[in-house]
């Protein structure tokens, strides 16, 4: 009765999405349509960015319209990802239901998670550093690494700790 | 207006325990039990072997037969 096991592309749709427990068809229809208007929001503003740097570009130069380029492809996975999580909490989908007895230990586990995010985050962030930097000098360059490595894992750890743990959400027997 | 929460209860399954039974979210089966949500034919069939019964008695009431009198 219960569902085919899930794949690893549902794996990773449901930690994208925010999603804990199984994802059924309700679940799976909510993030169909999430992702539909995601698509169409990632579409069109990466249309306009870019004919605003083609005309950037062809007027000002590669430079202008690359830092332009950069900045707006930044906002716009910003402003998606802001729409997906707005869409995500609209429709419950990323409360982690639990029972009283089982708060505890979603707890901790909630928080495991969230450091194991900030040490992925954390190995990303020097990989970027480093890749971004490489023309530095050794000190100035390691120092930078070890700021945006140990340091971005430690704030983004929390956060997610946190993120995670906001989400778990008591039910009682019958709500 | 379904019965499954009619029916679940007689089980005494809480909403949670039935959902984990066929393999939904709690979210999905409070849902239904609202009528918030249409669920397809395949989780109605899953729902009423669940239950213990048949989709007519979980999802069609009396006034079907009235209207046809």
């Amino acid at each position: 009765m219960k569902k085919n096991k899930e794949n690893w592309l549902d794996r990773y749709m449901k930690f994208w999405y925010g999603i804990s427990g199984p994802l059924d068809e309700y679940r799976q229809a909510k993030i169909d349509h999430i992702g539909n208007r995601a698509f169409f929001i990632a579409f069109l503003s990466l249309t306009t960015l870019f004919i605003i740097s083609s005309i950037l570009f062809a007027n000002f130069g590669a430079v202008v319209a690359y830092r332009v380029l950069l900045a707006e492809s930044f906002l716009i996975i910003i402003v998606i990802d802001f729409y997906v999580m707005r869409e995500t909490r609209k429709f419950k989908l990323t409360e982690n239901e639990v029972s009283a007895k089982d708060y505890p230990q979603a707890r901790k586990n909630a928080i495991k998670r969230g450091l194991l995010s900030g040490v992925l985050f954390g190995v990303l962030m020097f990989l970027f550093e480093f890749l971004t930097n490489i023309h530095m000098d050794s000190f100035e360059l390691w120092l930078n690494l070890l700021i945006a490595g140990v340091g971005g894992a430690l704030f983004f750890g929390a956060f997610a700790a946190a993120m995670y743990v906001s989400r778990i959400k008591v039910v009682k027997d019958d709500e | 207006m379904n019965r499954v929460r009619e029916y679940r209860k007689a089980q005494h399954l809480s909403q949670m325990a039935l959902a984990d039974k066929i393999g939904v979210a709690r979210q999905t089966i409070n849902l239904i039990e609202n009528d918030k949500y249409n669920p397809s034919l395949d989780l109605c069939l899953n729902l009423a072997h669940a239950l213990g019964t048949d989709l007519n008695s979980l999802f069609w009431d009396g006034d079907v037969d009235n209207e046809e009198k």
